[in-house]
């Protein structure tokens, strides 16, 4: 871990230097970055290392979103904005912490519900009733307006997530993450990913352990979605859709499938290109170039390294920088 | 577990104990009344015709198939619709006709995951690294590279599965089979494929883990020679039924054997006429 701590250090010496020299735009755009990484690396573990298909994340954040931001809301304004609020509730006025970890755990509660079912079943059931869960959760938040105004959704957050709140969690994303991979946990999930049955007639429970993946992954993602609320100060039904299960799954699989470096590394490339575009996208008034661009990188992808920017495994050099135990 | 030591019968329960077991594909009776018992230390041959029902029976016995009939015990347990991870903690551990092997993962890999299963460490324990967390991975590590050694294959540690030789990727298979610590382990035409050399190591190879390590061995294997060989006893299926049971003299000399087997090449013959 001795080394971890030394990557760790050179994480927060960078963000320190960051939070001192970056103007608000460039510092939203870092956290922004982070947050993507902590939702790459978090998918990774069902969409990658398990060779599950999971386009959940955008429902776990709205769930996680909204819980927090429910929970963090100043209670003066409450009353107003959402009328049906318990009265419990309603004079409650929580810190950014135990809102996060309590939209997490509502995604991870969800998450279990959806999972249970499905995960018994091999194939695109996952995918299909993730899908599902995205429409099923925009709805529904939409319709509990007296919690949470509905369509308008609810602005007006108080900006309590900061550059450092995002590094703190995404470098707690990917230490688990890592964990896991390199564990005897993490290798029944890739055994299910590259012989299903055979790794059941090892003795791996499929549901078991594609739940620790999936439950795990939507954690990560229900905290993200609170720190980006209360980045941006707004959350609405649809801020997180398709469009971002899709861009997420892009990121994955160019950095490769179950590649820890490569969803990182993939993620910042793919999420600054993606905002280098939007001026000229505005300039040339075509919209959605970036969505057509990223679709392109993924196809182009496919066809000349399937495998990804880094396979499943982590890069040599990564990997033995961090897996010497000290003693 | 209790149950079992509370028994006065001195007779030991049977490893695997399959009364009467059947399955359908549609309109296919793949198997039918399959009666199988393997007590503990035994070496059971199954043969019989392509199609005969053989591999259905594995499926069967290993939880990877529902029978539509029938009832599977496994040391005493009735595990009949349980799922293949039931199967394997209670001791069953098979390998595949058609081999399957994690191919992205090395040799040494593949082995581990068969120990994760009795040794693994939970989630808890993992992602906050407690000291159970690396005494369990040291463990597993360790043994499998033991259990490679047993078998001969340390050579091969550190090589990605999917880049082995096919009759590396056999015993390989067999090894992580055995890294479930099991009481039964079916083997699957274990020789297809294999040059001479390669199926006399395999004798060797099968010899050892039912004499040394005490494992029971069920084989479906169409050498003929390997089989005689090694099983006290074989069972011959033939269109998913049962043709004849007994020791490898009197299967050889039983007419409706040798029929069953002549009657299938001589239709073949037939068919390409
Ligand atoms: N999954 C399946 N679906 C449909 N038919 C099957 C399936 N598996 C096996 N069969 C049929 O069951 C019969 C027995 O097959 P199998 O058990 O593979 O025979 P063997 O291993 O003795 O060669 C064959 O007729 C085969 O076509
Ligand atoms: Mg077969």
């Amino acid at each position: 871990m001795g080394r971890g701590l030394v990557a760790l250090g050179l994480g927060a010496a960078a963000v320190a230097v960051m939070q001192a020299s970056f103007n608000d735009y460039l510092l939203t755009l870092a956290s922004i970055i982070l947050i993507n990484v902590m939702l790459t690396t978090s998918l990774s573990l069902t969409n990658g290392l398990t060779g599950l298909f999971s386009l959940g994340h955008p429902a776990f954040m709205t769930i996680g979103g909204y819980v927090a931001a429910i929970l963090t809301y100043p209670a003066r304004r409450k009353g107003f904005m959402m009328p049906e609020l318990p009265e419990a509730l309603a004079v409650q006025q929580w810190d950014l912490l135990p809102s996060l970890l309590v939209g997490g755990t509502a995604a991870a509660l969800i998450a279990v519900l959806v999972g249970f079912p499905v995960l018994r079943l091999r194939g695109h059931y996952l995918a299909v009733a993730t899908l599902g869960l995205i429409i099923i959760v925009k709805v529904l938040v939409n319709n509990m307006d007296g919690y949470t105004r509905g369509g308008l959704g609810l602005n007006g957050l108080p900006q309590l997530t900061n550059l450092w709140w995002v590094f703190g969690w995404t470098a707690l994303s990917i230490i688990v993450c890592w964990r896991i991979k390199h564990s005897s946990l993490g290798r029944t999930m890739m055994a299910l990913r590259e012989n299903y049955m055979a790794a059941q007639c090892m003795g791996v429970s499929a549901l078991g352990i594609s739940l620790i993946a999936f439950v795990t992954g939507a954690f990560f993602a229900g905290v993200a979605g609170g720190l980006m609320a209360h980045l941006i100060t707004v959350i609405t039904p649809g801020t997180y859709s398709v469009v971002l299960a899709f861009n997420l799954v892009v990121m994955i699989v160019v950095g490769g499938n179950g590649s820890l470096t490569g969803a990182i590394v993939a993620t910042v490339i793919l999420s600054i290109a993606s905002e280098a575009l939007r001026p000229v996208e505005e300039a040339l008034e075509l919209y959605g170039l970036s969505q057509v661009i990223l679709a392109l990188c993924l196809i182009l992808m496919l066809i000349y390294r399937p495998g990804g920017l880094f396979g499943s495994a982590e890069p040599a050099l990564v990997r033995r920088w961090f897996t010497r135990r000290s003693p | 577990m209790s149950a079992r030591s509370d028994r006065v019968s001195p007779v030991p329960s049977p490893v695997l104990d399959c009364r009467g077991v059947s399955k359908a594909f549609g309109g296919v009776q793949a198997l039918q009344d399959f009666t199988l018992r393997v007590d503990p230390g035994a070496l059971i041959g199954l043969i019989g015709p392509n199609g005969a029902g053989k591999t259905t029976a594995f499926n069967v016995l290993t939880g990877v198939l529902r029978p539509s009939a029938g009832r599977i015990f496994v040391a005493g347990t009735d595990l009949t619709g349980k799922r293949p991870h039931v199967f394997a903690r209670h001791g069953v551990a098979r390998t595949f006709q058609n081999i399957r092997l994690f191919p992205d993962m090395t040799v040494h890999e593949n082995v581990m995951t068969g120990l994760h299963m009795r040794h693994g460490a939970g989630l808890a324990a993992t992602v906050l690294g407690l000291p159970a967390f690396h005494r369990s991975e040291d463990r597993i590590a360790e043994r499998a590279a033991e259990l490679l050694g047993v078998l001969r294959l340390s050579d091969l540690i550190d090589v990605r599965a999917g880049d082995l030789a096919y009759g590396d990727q056999r015993r390989v298979e067999i090894a992580r089979a055995l890294a479930t610590e099991p009481r039964v382990l079916l083997l699957d035409e274990p020789a297809a494929g294999l040059n001479p050399h390669e199926s006399n190591a395999l004798i060797g190879m099968i010899r050892r883990i039912n004499g040394d390590m005490g494992i029971a061995v069920v084989l479906v294997e169409h050498d003929m020679r390997l089989v005689m060989e090694l099983c006290q006893r074989i069972h011959v299926l033939d269109h998913g039924r049962e043709l004849a049971v007994g020791t490898p003299a009197e299967v050889q000399d039983d007419p409706r054997v040798v029929e069953a087997y002549l009657g299938t090449s001589a239709k073949a013959a037939h068919r390409h006429a």
